[in-house]
């Protein structure tokens, strides 16, 4: 995609860079049409991240999972 | 010779019919066997059929109740589940073509589990590939095609565990195991009128099942009752220290005489005109023992918090499959870019949603305080016919986000028929609880279910 791309000024931020990461990556994989389809997909992925950073988050308000210290002799975790 | 209607019957009366002498477990077992391997490739519902081990523990489950040993409910009752779940000595395959001679050396704890309880396992039910953790955007998402509605054919049976959602209004099973991260028990068992219980994250072991996402991922029954799919959470449920997230919590049992079930305003507002009908018919019902109350779900984007964190996953997931180029021969044109599109997902924006869901579960919960459970038509439309983009058929239809919000929150929900829609396709209302409110929840529905009667399954053994 061109960065003359009408389309491209519509996509969240960050969408062109990211796909052209992927692509620097599977490129060889990825036809014209694969390659759009992509772009549309982390432009998705793009838009559900500002809409989540638009919720109000405190500093102390952590992430939702608890890393646990592990002692093979004290759990029974197997 | 198995009386055919008896292969629709719920757990209860397959049991009792075990138990009168009116026919061994043997029996049964081979009957669905028979029924599985005829009518499951019509409607792509199954991947394997373990006939050879089913028979052994038939045989054995005979030989206990000559002996006068009785493991319960689920003693002689045939089953499959979805092919995520690890059976040894047979593939599974994930419903992705490049893994379909996988193996594994372990049974699923489920497995194990409904084995112990009497269960016989027939075999592997049909999956959208890789749990539909690509995005897929078709009903043709697996390697042994789209999974077909038991109700019609040409219809999608859902995803993304079709195959149990087919094979038990179909006979196929006397029930069926699937899975859920966001939707994949409650849209096929909602598609297909039978009942589906996706239980409280960390309930039921996922030892053993493919990982689509850790924080999401939860293992539950389809069943012709919600009783059923007591019945079966009753044998499933509980710690395992092969799965970490399990908890050592029993599951409540105090269901409440005459529940408040919160609705939300508005909620018929875009769903297909005869899902808003019955649902307003259900909820008629239900006031026969129920206060119904408005309620409102806190704002918050579910919907982006749960693509997030699936897709966050997934990403880790499957990142040597991706790597490995196996993402290439998958089937769905969506999910042989959408693994890419995954690995592209920054970690901020991961963690923010999982910060996000800290904050939303607390707020979810607190709707419990002023309610048993809350109501929502299951889905917005019924079955989408099998050709149609899904975005074709259903975008113009929405319900408020509860189905995510419930699966972030790793909330509890059973879905039952409470109708016919368009194309004479079920629909369904579905019950969230609090968390661990499982067996509460179960309850309301096998109460609703009692006073109603939406779906006759006998007519399915004549249409295959």
């Amino acid at each position: 995609m061109s960065s003359e791309d009408p389309d491209e000024s519509e996509q969240p931020v960050g969408t062109e860079e990211l796909a052209t990461f992927i692509e620097a990556k599977y490129g060889d994989r990825l036809d014209v049409d694969r390659r759009e389809k992509l772009r549309e997909k982390i432009a998705d992925y793009r838009e559900a991240g500002e809409t989540v950073s638009d919720v109000a988050l405190e500093n102390d308000e952590g992430p939702t999972y608890d890393f646990e210290v592990y002692r093979g002799d004290e759990t029974n975790h197997g | 010779m198995v009386e055919e209607s008896l292969l629709v019957g719920s757990i209860e009366a397959l049991g009792t019919a075990l138990r009168d002498d009116r026919l061994t477990v043997v029996e049964l077992t081979e009957a669905y066997l028979d029924r599985l391997e005829r009518v499951g490739p019509e409607l792509n519902a199954v991947v394997t059929v373990t006939r050879e081990r089913a028979r052994q523990q038939a045989e054995r489950l005979d030989e206990e109740f000559d002996a006068g040993t009785d493991r319960g409910p689920l003693h002689g009752i045939p089953f499959g589940v979805k092919d995520l779940l690890s059976v040894k000595d047979h593939p599974t395959t994930w419903g992705a073509a490049p893994l379909q001679d996988q193996t594994f050396d372990e049974d699923a704890t489920v497995v194990e589990r409904l084995e112990a309880a009497g269960g016989v396992l027939l075999g592997k039910l049909s999956s959208v590939e890789l749990a539909g953790g690509f995005g897929y955007e078709q009903a043709d998402a697996a390697f042994n095609g789209p999974g077909r509605n038991a109700w019609d054919p040409d219809a999608w049976s859902g995803g993304s565990s079709s195959g149990p959602g087919s094979a038990v209004p179909a006979g196929c099973v006397g029930f069926a195991i699937g899975s859920e991260t966001w939707g994949s028990i409650i849209t096929p068992a909602g598609y297909n009128g039978v009942a589906g219980h996706r239980p409280t994250y960390g309930a039921v072991s996922r030892a053993g099942a493919m990982a689509l996402s850790w924080t999401m991922d939860k293992i539950g029954p389809l069943c012709r009752t919600a009783r059923g799919c007591e019945q079966v959470l009753e044998a499933i449920a509980g710690p395992d220290p092969r799965d970490t997230s399990t908890v050592d919590r029993s599951l409540d049992t105090d269901p409440t005489a005459e529940p408040t079930l919160g609705v939300f305003e508005d909620v018929t507002a875009d769903v297909e005109p005869a899902v808003g009908s019955n649902y307003e018919e259900s909820l008629a019902v239900l006031e026969d023992f129920a206060t119904i109350e408005p309620i409102e779900l806190p704002e918050y984007p579910y919907n982006e918090v749960a693509d997030l964190l699936i897709g966050g996953e997934a990403a880790a997931a499957f990142d040597t499959f991706v790597e490995d180029g196996h993402i290439e021969d998958l089937t769905a044109p969506a999910d042989r870019v959408g693994g890419y599109a995954q690995q592209a997902i920054p970690a901020k924006d991961y963690i923010n949603a999982m910060r996000v869901r800290r904050k939303l579960q607390r707020d979810v919960d607190q709707l419990f305080d002023t309610v048993d459970a809350i109501l929502a038509p299951s889905l917005a439309t019924v079955a989408p016919p099998i050709d149609t983009p899904f975005a074709e058929y259903r975008d113009p239809h929405e319900l408020p986000p509860i189905a995510a919000a419930a699966n972030v929150a790793g909330l509890p929900g059973v879905t039952i028929p409470n109708g016919f829609g368009d194309r004479e396709l079920p629909t369904g209302i579905t019950f969230t609880g609090r968390a661990f409110a499982d067996l509460e929840i179960l309850d309301y529905a096998a109460r609703y279910q009692g006073r109603t009667d939406h779906v006759d399954y006998t007519s399915r053994l004549g249409a295959y």
